[in-house]
């Protein structure tokens, strides 16, 4: 009797964590890979819809972009590793957690962007481009990161990989495959200590960096791919760590409840024969 | 005799040594052109509450950045710290050199800060919790014998008239280092709320009705007060969450409060001279009659004796206030706080149909978007100048490796010296003209950056910027 007890304690509480890891924000929308985002010819690429859940209701939502390094990097911070001067006004999560970022809304609209970041942190290319000559780190995997702070890391953040392309080369599978763990596969090549000190000087920097930006997103679009982060993951996407650990706790608690059952009814088979 | 050559060649080489130290000590000199004097001194800043983390951020940096700097006396006695026999002649390492400490003052607000600098409330006024009097200088009163900071922290634009210096136009005694941007974010308290007053048809909330809401005047409520129904169309007149507005005062020597005074002032109509949101019977206090610091909810939320709901004035659904976008946005505990329950929330109202965001603060175009400024006084700090205007490119600094340094001229030693190495180093343009923080191997340039979004703000935008340099100067 004892032992049933315990055997039932243990499967609630594996019920529970593996709930509670079934239910970590997600970012919803964009949901299908490749999602391509036309590019003027002179401008910025358009507006994006994103909508992420597993958010408490009335929580202040944010959206901006990142270098697309896994947030489990060392030294890793959304204040170094993305630029906030990327994101909208924060959505309010609705009743049901949910923060939806419309293409439509003039204050919530994301709008990613190609070449340098907003505040010179870092570059996101369309591969094949050439780096603009500013002494930055560049990246050809970028990422959206959604949370509720833009400062500091949250144990809600959930992050898609962006992937920019020119519009000539249609994204291709194997494009999508390659950054379906783009947080992990991004390589981070920020310049040597060296190069800094011997980069022109800043006058000429920003001004080389200005016409590489002009120029870089002429003809490219950015694409999307299907939802995949570093940390938070679509419901059923088992290739995340966090979210398959989750399964398997849920199924063992399943298991252990079958288990409980076989045992009450031998246990009462028994008494019955007696 | 092999032995003798040997002792010959040793001694040779240590007499040797000895003469190029002993030279070396001799006419050794801090590297040319910066404010350094090879010892260390104190310095501290006081002022606003808005970029009280930034600056302690930067500070950190500031600070860590004297490791790689002039190697130091390590012995106890009458110049323990102070730079060492050192190379001739001496190189900055971009940053605090001599080993400068440098500390932050708890915030009384941006305007009493800028004050302190000042002396502007005579010989004898102090700011507690700093160690260097003021200077006698051009609009500057001298405060001998008592302290005050030697920076200000102002989360405000300078003042050219009825200012705090002596002679009223603050840009005669200081300069406005500006290295971050903000918004000021007009917020209710639920996201109830919140969500009817984004959901308002633009251009809601418009400058007019910021004013009638702080005015208690040209509203359907009581005396003629705002009622939530009167700028929210979706609420009915009357309706349950229809209410009398209750608009929040602020700390008036705050730039928060400063920059939407000067907001409503120069963009609503019929405002009267000197108005001030603090100042109508409507405007509410804390229950000590003292307006609340600015930037956090919960000394508002702990006022009243009980939250309570429906009209009454003390359900936080019906309060509106204003503050840091950057502050509440970045530390949730001073914009998200729950009382016995009833969860409150700084949620950000539209102002002219606009939510403040980073990406319109960085662009420039959120309607109440503000410059976050170091400020110095002349003599200690000012930005080198052609024709009495800012011009660093037309007037180069020393020069570093292939580059030149940005040219921040006033003091070549002491204080006054130290403070115009921490603003050169806050405002260099890139990372050419910085050094690497010697924990982390990354330039200061990024940390820099990174330390002002930590802090919930942007850099200052392109467009503001005094070429060749980061920050925007006023001087």
């Amino acid at each position: 009797m004892v032992r049933t007890r315990c055997l039932a304690g243990l499967v609630v509480l594996l019920s529970v964590i593996g709930g509670a890891r079934a239910s970590a924000s997600t970012i919803m929308e964009p949901a299908h890979a490749p999602v391509v985002v036309s590019v003027a010819t002179s401008g910025p690429p358009a507006a994006v819809t994103v909508v992420a859940s597993g958010f408490s209701s009335g929580a202040l939502v944010y959206v901006e972009q990142c270098d697309g390094v896994a947030p489990t990097t060392p030294q890793w911070s959304p204040t170094a590793d993305c630029d906030l001067g990327s994101s909208p006004a924060p959505v309010i999560a609705d009743g049901r957690g949910i923060a939806t970022f419309a293409a439509s809304d003039k204050n919530h609209a994301f709008r990613p962007f190609v070449g340098e970041s907003p505040q010179s942190i870092f570059n996101c290319l369309a591969p094949g481009r050439p780096a603009p000559a500013n002494g930055l780190a560049s990246s050809t995997k970028c990422s959206l990161r959604v949370s509720t702070n833009n400062a500091a890391a949250t144990g809600d953040q959930a992050f898609l990989a962006v992937a920019f392309t020119t519009a000539k080369a249609a994204p291709s599978a194997s494009d999508s495959t390659t950054t379906t763990t783009a947080g992990r596969a991004s390589t981070r090549s920020k310049p040597s200590a060296t190069a800094k000190g011997a980069a022109a000087s800043a006058a000429r920097a920003k001004a080389a960096a200005r016409k590489a930006k002009t120029s870089a997103p002429s003809d490219a679009v950015a694409v999307l791919s299907a939802p995949h982060t570093a940390q938070h993951v679509g419901a059923f996407s088992l290739s995340d760590a966090n979210l398959a650990t989750g399964y398997v706790l849920v199924l063992g608690g399943l298991l252990m409840v079958a288990l409980t059952i076989a045992l009450l009814r031998r246990d009462a088979g028994r008494t019955r024969a007696r | 005799m092999r032995k003798l050559w040997k002792l010959a060649a040793v001694t040779g080489v240590a007499v040797a040594f000895g003469t190029m130290t002993s030279i070396g000590s001799a006419f050794a000199t801090p590297p040319a052109g910066y404010g350094f004097d090879n010892t260390s001194h104190v310095i501290v800043g006081g002022g606003s509450d808005t970029t009280y983390r930034a600056q302690i951020g930067l500070s950190d940096l500031w600070a860590e950045s004297g490791l790689s700097g002039c190697p130091h006396v390590t012995a106890n006695g009458t110049s323990t710290n102070a730079c060492a026999a050192n190379v001739n002649p001496e190189t900055s390492n971009q940053g605090n050199y001599q080993g400068d400490t440098i500390a932050q003052a708890n915030p009384v607000g941006s305007s009493t800060g800028i004050g302190s600098l000042n002396g502007s409330s005579g010989a004898a006024s102090t700011y507690q919790g700093t160690v260097n009097p003021v200077p006698a200088g051009t609009c500057v009163t001298a405060t001998p014998g008592v302290a005050n900071v030697d920076f200000a922290r102002s989360s405000r634009a300078p003042k050219t008239s009825g200012g705090k210096a002596p002679c009223g136009n603050e840009l005669t005694a200081d300069t406005f280092w500006g290295y971050a941007q903000d918004g000021v974010e007009v917020n209710v308290f639920t996201a109830a709320r919140g969500a009817q007053v984004q959901g308002a048809p633009s251009p809601a909330l418009t400058p007019d009705d910021l004013f009638h809401i702080w005015n208690c005047s040209g509203g359907t409520g009581t005396g003629g007060r705002v009622r939530w129904s009167d700028v929210v169309p979706s609420i009915s007149p009357g309706s349950a969450t229809d209410a009398d507005i209750v608009p929040w005062q602020m700390n008036t020597g705050s730039g928060t409060f400063g920059t939407f005074q000067t907001y409503i002032q120069t963009n609503a109509t019929g405002v009267p001279s000197g108005w001030s949101p603090n100042a109508q019977s409507c405007d509410r206090a804390l229950a000590s009659g003292q307006p609340p610091l600015e930037n956090d909810i919960k000394p508002l939320v702990n006022d009243p004796a009980a939250l309570a709901t429906g009209t009454s004035a003390d359900n936080p659904g019906n309060w509106i206030w204003w503050g840091s976008f950057g502050v509440f946005s970045a530390f949730p505990y001073t914009s998200n706080y729950t009382r016995s329950g009833t969860p409150t929330q700084a949620v950000a109202a539209p102002v002219n149909g606009i939510l403040p965001s980073t990406s319109r603060i960085i662009a420039n175009t959120y309607p109440i978007g503000r410059t976050l400024y170091n400020v110095t006084r002349k003599f200690d700090a000012d930005c080198a100048k052609t024709a009495g205007a800012c011009d660093f490119p037309g007037n180069p600094g020393p020069t570093v490796g292939a580059t030149t340094d940005l040219n921040v001229t006033g003091g070549t030693s002491g204080t006054s010296g130290a403070v115009r190495e921490y603003t050169r180093w806050l405002c260099r343009v890139s990372t050419a003209q910085h050094g690497l923080d010697p924990f982390t191997g990354t330039s200061f340039f990024s940390e820099i950056t990174t330390a002002i979004n930590n802090a919930g703000f942007t850099v200052v935008p392109s467009a503001l910027r005094s070429s060749g340099s980061r920050c925007q100067v006023l001087s």
